[in-house]
């Protein structure tokens, strides 16, 4: 077994953190999906 | 894009921003440790790039400072979207500033990089992360009426996930104490895993109590540790050159006290004062500390390094002394058997026989050959220490050159070796120069003996010309050839080439230093060309001198 992890790997798992971080800007600043509490005083 | 304000916020900076609700000692708290953080990690990588522990550190610092960038968005954004953005996004950097620190601590103490299974296991953990970051159970719902988020069910496992990367910490600051290494390493895994203890610890509790009481104003005491944790790694650098960094504790005092001032500036309530005052009395004290104890070292060792160079310069004394007096022995002796050898030949112990004057000739030729290579000692010897005094006047150094080369070709065809000269002697050519004639005439000397000495058979090509102004005179030769390793040290004192013992037993290395010496104390210059196997061209370059001038 290897005993590094290829640098193509670390870029993908960027990608993908990267695309998680958009998909939720998307999802919360254009579609504002996501559940809003409205507590009364 | 449509964004909606947050229930009475009022955006009072960039339009974006609505600093009103902030706590006062928010920006204080959160941008210079935000800018230090940067900053430090950014030097040790920069100082330090390829070592793996720095690449760890930059992860804590880089993570620390997305972490704070978003915690000031939570407090004083002014629209729900991107507070609530903020919420989601801030499970990253967090949970990144504690992996990297369990990482860096590892490879920092136990000076070894991680296992790769624990690679494998911080590849499933962000791609968890990054999973879930955009579901409920992440952030479940945000609070309209104080505009924040509400945790979602995965936050109480972090919580556990970050007291275990601490005890893991902890474990490994165990691991090395109770190992058999030496006192300085034990100190140095201790100060920094220690440091790393405290500010994991602060900044854990800050944010679980904040959390638990949503009394978030306690956050703002987590970024403290980040202080204490860069000031302990200060320590460990100054004093123990960990990270190949030798200027770090004056920088980081000066960078920190800068941004500790910097930050009283956005201070609301003078009784805040108070507090920053404490703090950057803390950092001074720390920063201080280290710098003025890294300062006494450095001197320390300054002293005792001119000591060394004194000691150095009376060793060098008494062995120029020892060599001056062996020297002058030896020439003594031989100079002695020079002249009985050359009684026998003359005649003056009366008749002998051909076998005695064959043996008396190789006794004087060999007299002659020791007291010169004794002399050549002799002389690069006073030429290096200052103690020859040049008499310098205008001669001319074509009848220099012309002198040597007579006695020299009776010399070289004796060996079996052709010599050839050329003197170029044209109407305008000047070889006049303002020189010591006798130290010039020890210098072509030097460099034809050379020549002859390693040529095993071949030619000799002497020559000398007028080059504008530059008297270049040169002696070029189909001897064994130098090496481009061999060039960088034929000219320094003792410097012989490799395998020049091979063609001349009698190499000593002054021959060429001195030379070079002499040329120089005449503002020349001299220079080789050389092929191995081909053979070499020495050359000297002199001003030529000009009476009108």
């Amino acid at each position: 077994m290897t005993q590094k992890i290829s640098k193509n790997f670390w870029i993908v798992l960027l990608i993908f953190i990267i695309l998680s971080v958009v998909y939720t800007s998307y999802k919360t600043l254009i579609k504002k999906d996501f559940i809003i509490i409205e507590q009364e005083e | 894009m449509n964004l909606n304000l947050c229930l009475d916020a009022v955006p009072n900076l960039l339009n974006f921003f609505d600093t009103s609700v902030a706590p006062p000692l928010l920006f204080y708290a959160y941008i210079p440790i935000f800018i230090l953080s940067i900053l430090f990690g950014w030097f040790i990588l920069k100082n330090d790039r390829y070592s793996v522990i720095s690449k760890y550190f930059l992860g804590i610092t880089f993570s620390f400072a997305i972490w704070i960038f978003l915690v000031l968005f939570q407090w004083t954004g002014a629209y729900l979207e991107t507070v609530q953005l903020a919420w989601q996004l801030l499970v990253l950097p967090e949970v990144s500033i504690f992996l990297f620190s369990v990482l860096f601590t590892f490879a920092f103490v136990l000076k070894k990089d991680v296992p790769i299974w624990c690679r494998y296991i911080l590849i499933i953990i962000f791609l968890f992360l990054s999973i879930i970051l955009p579901t409920q159970l992440n952030i479940g719902s945000f609070d309209i009426t104080n505009c924040e988020g509400v945790v979602g069910a995965i936050w109480p496992f972090i919580y556990v996930f970050e007291l275990i990367n601490i005890i893991f910490i902890l474990l490994i600051a165990i691991e090395r104490l109770i190992s058999k290494t030496g006192r300085i390493e034990k100190i140095k895994a201790l100060s920094v895993s220690t440091g790393m203890f405290i500010f994991l610890s602060i900044f854990w509790l800050s944010n679980y109590f904040g959390e638990l009481t949503k009394t978030y104003e306690i956050n703002l005491i987590g970024p403290i540790g980040m202080i204490l944790f860069l000031s302990i790694i200060t320590y460990v650098i100054v004093h123990f050159k960990a990270f190949n960094i030798k200027l770090l504790g004056a920088q980081a005092l000066i960078v920190s006290l800068c941004f500790s001032v910097l930050g009283i500036l956005f201070i609301n309530r003078i009784e805040d004062v108070h507090i920053v005052a404490l703090l950057t009395l803390l950092l001074v004290i720390i920063l201080g500390y280290s710098l003025v104890r890294g300062v006494k070292r450095e001197v320390k060792q300054k002293e005792e390094l001119a000591k060394l160079n004194t000691n150095l310069e009376n060793v060098i004394k008494q062995r120029e002394s020892l060599v001056h007096l062996v020297t002058h022995k030896v020439k003594g002796s031989f100079t002695r058997t020079k002249y009985i050898f050359a009684g026998i030949l003359d005649g003056t112990f009366g008749e002998i026989n051909d076998e005695v004057k064959r043996r008396a000739t190789q006794g004087f030729e060999s007299d002659d050959e020791g007291i010169k290579t004794v002399d050549l000692v002799l002389n690069a010897s006073n030429l290096q220490n200052g103690t020859v005094k040049y008499e310098m006047k205008a001669m001319d150094f074509k009848e220099i050159v012309l002198k040597v080369l007579a006695d020299k070709k009776v010399q070289a065809e004796a060996r079996g070796l052709q010599m050839e000269s050329t003197v170029h002697d044209d109407k305008n050519d000047v070889y006049s120069v303002m020189g010591d004639a006798f130290w010039l005439r020890e210098a072509v000397n030097n460099l034809i003996d050379n020549a002859i000495k390693y040529t095993k058979a071949g030619k000799i090509f002497v020559d000398l010309h007028d080059g504008n102004g530059k008297i270049v005179f040169s002696v070029k030769d189909t001897g064994i050839g130098i090496t481009e390793e061999d060039k960088k040290k034929l000219f320094t004192e003792g410097g012989r080439g490799k395998d020049s013992v091979k063609t001349n037993v009698d190499s000593t290395g002054y021959g060429l230093y001195s030379v070079k010496l002499i040329v120089e104390a005449h503002k020349g210059k001299v220079s080789v060309e050389s092929e191995v196997g081909k053979g070499s061209t020495f050359y000297i370059e002199l001003e030529a001198f000009n009476e009108k001038k």
